[in-house]
């Protein structure tokens, strides 16, 4: 053998190499980011999936919760990452909404998008002692613009009353509560007069007395509370939910990105993954490849319509 | 009724041993500096997702309680707090311990944990349902003259010098202002650097300005020994008479430590230095505080205890955790989709039993598991410095990271650590640095969020009773000792 054939032989053992290991994929463990905090509903959905994925892998995976900076912390630390598919990244608009905030300098599109796994509705709850206990005098009321809403700026709970102001042309007078949690308390102690909530934050301070929903924005009633009214059938046509989504860093190879896509995919037949999901009230939605990238960029540009419109860019 | 199942529950095999396993964890987490019972809590999430609810809280709740309770171990003896919340235990605990009293220091700790965490017990029992619906009056204004409150005992804990105490506090307060501006939800002070868009963990300061600093002041005379004074552990079991000379104290200190826990977000570490300075602006002696003093101790450690039960209150019941490592808690609990609210006492009292139950037991087996091993636990004293440092570092080094997988926060930690080194020899107090930094984020928050539901009028602090009384308070707080300094003086200048 001269010398020209051992290059030609180490190198053809090499792309071998290579084309085994890209076949072994999954090699090593998977690091799931979720730049929210333990115990928020970006966190728990992509807990679901950690027992399944694991079996669909045959790989460990670890959920890692990098929060900070309004998701952009854990959302750059998987741009980073190396793009070979052991990094992925589990976060819903967020990443939206902190890329029109320009809190951070990239969007979606920094990302391979891998799939999205579900879908939350939410709603509109007010406070049991208000005036208004339905939706359109509600809207009503809250024409004066003197409704406190409770949001935490610049996150998608904010965004959500963005979108209803601009269907309804009703302005609301923003008040910085924070999440889920915190934002029910000042509602339940009517501090504020309204807030977006997922039906799951929503429904214990709805069976204790203090809270009403007045309505879901989703396209029909749910099965586990059907007398709960959607906003269609108030008049007002407007879907409004959370979708969650999984992404990983741009350059990762087609084919690991659809392992895994796959592997969420089966996931969902699980049966302990579609109890849960069932029981938070969360509807399965699978989407992937074309028709998820259209969806993603079709919410980017709305919100960031929606944000200039409303002024809440400041960059 | 359900209580007492709760307890009978606990008497069975599989969770007595997740009780025992939990406390015993919890002990020596909490000991190690840099790991946090928080920080356990996190790691032993995803094992709770498999087990049954109450098997969750049960072990969960035995760590929070475990870990609050071990940081006064390495507190007392080494003067590195275990954890954050032991921080001011090391005022008094580290002297007692170093002038050949150990065992009278650690056994004051222990028993002080004990007694606050017991008199949280009882808040957490009977005030639940109460507290609940008391909490929802306070609004911003309310929260905000609530943490001024706190916020304000900066000027009192200055030990000298109260100009350098305002500075520590107003430092601390800079420190924390870097990253997401909640109230409008751009970046601010990041100049440019993205991983500063998450400001600079609080975690990973407090581990720098508290054990990295100290790690650097006894590197200077690593070689140097303690020599033994005292190998029995003499006083490790207080008296009546004790008891009865404590008795104000401790039960000061566990208001202090149940009402700074109810406080969302505020955490053990602040309840312990409120209730600290408070002690010592209301002795007779404040001198003697920071000398080895036994009501320092007390102060201390029955506060950061008291915190639990405190923080536990509106988690269970309105799903808000009082402090950080009760939002993980809160998180377990949410996971097994159990809402918090006022109907959990009606949907999942299994689980509310379960957890008020295990608080209470967990503090009864931290108490025996950290008596029994105090002649083991003391001998670390005695180990050469040389080879405890290294492994100080290490172990916060993997706490910090930990916390958020960032390199940024390691780097985080040894800039405090030098900063706190240099804080320390031009005798800056810590205290005030740590105050600022948690509370001045609350305080922000709070105020600017009610500006907002008040379109920019400062009137509802005057209007709203409750905001004015806490806000009369505060002005009281800060203006006393200054007062008692500035009549002091004239005295002074009276019999010169």
């Amino acid at each position: 053998m001269n010398r020209r054939q051992v290059i030609a032989a180490s190198l053809a053992a090499t792309t071998l190499a290579t084309a085994a290991r890209a076949q072994a994929y999954p090699d090593k463990p998977i690091r799931i980011v979720v730049p929210n905090p333990p115990g928020g509903s970006a966190d728990y959905v992509a807990r679901f999936f950690q027992v399944p994925l694991q079996r669909l892998l045959g790989q460990g995976v670890a959920i890692a919760n990098v929060v900070g900076g309004g998701t952009s912390i854990g959302n750059r630390q998987v741009r980073d990452a190396a793009p070979d598919g052991h990094t992925v990244l589990a976060v819903h608009q967020a990443l939206l909404t902190a890329a029109t905030l320009k809190v951070m300098d990239f969007g979606p599109e920094a990302f391979a998008q891998v799939a999205q796994v579900a879908t939350e509705y939410v709603a509109v709850v007010v406070n049991r002692k208000a005036p208004y206990q339905t939706l359109p005098s509600f809207l009503d009321a809250a024409r004066s613009g003197e409704l406190k809403a409770g949001v935490q700026i610049g996150a998608i709970n904010h965004f959500l009353f963005l979108s209803l102001g601009d269907k309804t042309g009703v302005k609301f007078r923003f008040v910085n509560t924070g999440g889920g949690g915190p934002t029910r308390t000042a509602l339940a102690g009517g501090h504020v007069d309204c807030a977006f909530l997922t039906v799951n934050e929503a429904k214990p301070l709805v069976d204790s007395g203090d809270l009403t929903i007045l309505a879901l924005f989703a396209p029909q009633r749910l099965a586990s509370w059907p007398n709960l009214a959607t906003a269609r059938e108030q008049g007002t046509d407007l879907l409004l939910n959370l979708n969650y989504w999984w992404w990983m860093p741009r350059a990762t190879p087609r084919d690991r990105v659809d392992r895994f896509a796959e592997a969420l995919r089966a996931g969902m037949d699980d049966a302990e993954v579609k109890n849960k999901l069932a029981e938070f009230n969360i509807v399965p939605a699978f989407l992937k490849g074309a028709e998820l990238e259209a969806e993603i960029s079709r919410q980017y540009e709305a919100m960031k319509q929606l944000a200039q419109r409303n002024n809440v860019t400041a960059g | 009724m359900d209580l007492a199942q709760g307890f009978l529950h606990l008497l069975s095999p599989g969770p007595l041993g997740l009780l025992l396993l939990g406390t015993f964890l919890g002990i020596v987490v909490g000991a190690l500096p840099g790991l946090t019972g928080g920080a356990l809590l996190a790691l032993s999430l995803p094992f709770t997702y498999r087990m049954t609810s109450v098997d969750g809280v049960i072990l969960m709740t035995s760590m929070y309680v475990g870990g609050i309770s071990g940081g006064l171990i390495t507190a007392t003896l080494m003067r590195i707090p275990g954890e954050p919340s032991a921080v001011v235990t090391t005022l008094d605990g580290f002297p007692m311990a170093r002038g050949g009293r150990p065992g009278r220091a650690l056994g004051l700790g222990i028993s002080a944990s004990l007694i606050g965490g017991a008199i949280s017990w009882v808040a957490l029992v009977t005030l639940s349902p109460a507290m609940a619906r008391l909490a929802l009056v306070f609004g911003p204004f309310e929260n905000f003259a609530l943490v001024l409150m706190a916020l304000v005992l900066i000027a009192t804990l200055s030990e000298g010098s109260v100009i350098k105490g305002l500075l520590a506090g107003l430092f601390g307060m800079l420190v924390s202002f870097p990253g997401i501006d909640e109230t409008s939800g751009q970046q601010r002070l990041t100049f440019g650097f993205a991983e500063m868009a998450g400001g600079f963990s609080t975690l990973a300061v407090i581990l720098g300005a508290f054990a990295i600093s100290q790690v650097l002041a006894d590197a200077m005379h690593a070689g140097q020994r303690f020599e033994r004074l005292d190998p029995s552990l003499r006083g490790i079991f207080l008296g009546p008479r004790d008891y009865a000379r404590q008795a104000f104290n401790i039960v000061r200190s566990a208001a202090i430590g149940v009402w700074i826990g109810i406080l969302p977000g505020v955490g053990a570490s602040i309840s312990s230095i409120v209730s600290y300075s408070t002690a010592k602006n209301m002795s007779k002696t404040p001198e003697k505080f920071g000398t080895g003093f036994d009501d320092g101790i007390v102060a201390a450690e029955t506060a950061n205890n008291a915190n639990t039960g405190g923080a536990l209150i509106p988690m269970i019941t309105l799903g808000i955790p009082g402090s950080p490592a009760a939002s993980i808690l809160l998180a377990a609990l949410l996971m097994h989709n159990i809402q918090p609210g006022p109907t959990l006492f009606s949907n999942s009292p299994e689980v509310v039993s379960a957890l008020m139950a295990t608080h209470l037991a967990a503090h009864v087996a931290m108490y025996a598991m950290m008596i029994a091993g105090c002649l083991l636990i003391a001998r670390l004293m005695y180990i050469p410095r040389a080879y405890v440092l290294p492994i100080v570092i290490v172990l916060c080094a993997i706490g910090a990271l930990a916390e958020n997988g960032r390199m940024f926060d390691l780097w985080t930690m040894l800039a405090f650590g030098v900063i706190g080194f240099g804080l320390e020899l031009a005798s800056v107090p810590l205290g005030p640095f740590v105050i600022g930094l948690i509370l001045a984020p609350l305080a922000e928050g709070q105020l600017r969020a009610g500006l907002m539901a008040s379109d920019g009028s400062l009137r509802p602090l005057l209007d709203r009773p409750v905001a004015f009384s806490f806000l009369v308070v505060s002005i009281a707080m800060f203006a006393w000792p200054l007062l008692r300094q500035w009549r002091r003086r004239r005295r002074g200048a009276v019999t010169t």
